[in-house]
């Protein structure tokens, strides 16, 4: 049995009401469709590489899947996670914090804790089109990731290591790097 | 210069696809549709060509050579994650969603659609 039929045994023994379709015609790989109502979810296994798959109701021709888990089991939670709650999943390019937090399985309390800042912050900061460096490192942190910082070029591509490390010590001041130019305030004084 | 959605760019390939005049055969077919999305993806963003990456990372990819089945006497089929594409020996070309609809159907060119084939297949 390959890792993908375990998958499916798995998502199969807790829902009752999923259809799930298997296509194995392609060489290097199985996919699987678990359906839900309206809502999908495609999954596909490539030997060596894991589970790969996406949930939602609209996928675009061209687009591979948005998320990857090297162990079926962890492929399988998540699954049934997302048949449970119907979810869209997100490509990683476009998600944004507050979905990245959801995909963490994190709080806004649990982070508001761990940068010992209010909930209120937390929410303030998802809301933000523009912050600086370190909040977004202490963030990406506080949920378990690291931020890292790079140049997309149509023939290559660089980490950018100037500004050092993006996810300081939590809890502790550090000095921001700014993503804009800091602003000057002039004081007039009156001769 | 600000990325256009892949929605958008998605679309816009569609266009320039139904445009292009009937190719002739399979490869043809295969070829000239691979050419104009890669060239599509580099003309509206700047995500490099990395195909063996897998998850997506916001580029647009023709489906993968090797995951080609033939089903029929006349028609190949090549499963791309939520899509499947059919590509007739006579230059005709469809995409589908998997579960869906039709999003893209070309003729060949003799003129016919890869159903025209299937349904002759099947008769």
């Amino acid at each position: 049995m390959n890792e993908l039929q375990k998958l499916v045994d798995q998502v199969q023994s807790e829902f009752d009401d999923v259809r799930v379709q298997l296509d194995d015609t392609a060489a290097d790989s199985i996919f699987a469709e678990f359906y839900r109502d309206q809502y999908k979810v495609f999954a596909e296994w490539r030997r060596g590489f894991g589970v790969g798959l996406s949930g939602g109701n609209d996928f675009l021709f061209g687009e591979g899947p948005h998320e990857i888990y090297k162990s079926a089991s962890d492929a399988a939670n998540r699954i049934k996670e997302l048949l449970s709650a119907k979810r869209a999943t997100q490509s990683p390019e476009e998600v944004a914090l507050d979905r990245l937090r959801i995909v963490r399985r994190m709080s806004q309390q649990e982070i508001a804790k761990r940068l010992r800042i209010t909930q209120a912050s937390v929410s303030k900061i998802e809301r933000q089109s523009d912050m600086y460096l370190s909040t977004l490192g202490k963030l990406v942190h506080a949920m378990g990731g690291k931020l890292e910082l790079r140049a997309k070029f149509p023939d290559s591509e660089f980490r950018i290591t100037q500004l050092g490390d993006l996810a300081p010590t939590i809890g502790r001041s550090a000095r921001p790097q700014r993503t804009h130019p800091r602003r000057t305030t002039r004081t007039l004084k009156h001769k | 210069m600000q990325q256009r959605s892949k929605r958008i760019r998605l679309a816009e390939f569609y266009r320039r696809m139904r445009k292009l005049p009937a190719f002739e055969n399979h490869d043809d077919a295969f070829e000239g549709g691979a050419s104009l999305l890669d060239a599509l993806e580099n003309e509206l963003t700047s995500i490099p060509y990395a195909p063996a990456d897998w998850r997506s990372d916001g580029r647009l990819y023709w489906p993968q050579a090797d995951n080609a089945k033939r089903i029929g006497r006349t028609v190949t089929r090549y499963r791309s994650f939520a899509h499947e594409m059919l590509i007739g020996d006579n230059g005709s070309l469809e995409i589908r969603a998997i579960g869906g609809d039709v999003e893209l159907s070309k003729p060949g060119g003799d003129g016919r659609l890869v159903s025209d084939l299937l349904r002759d297949e099947s008769e």
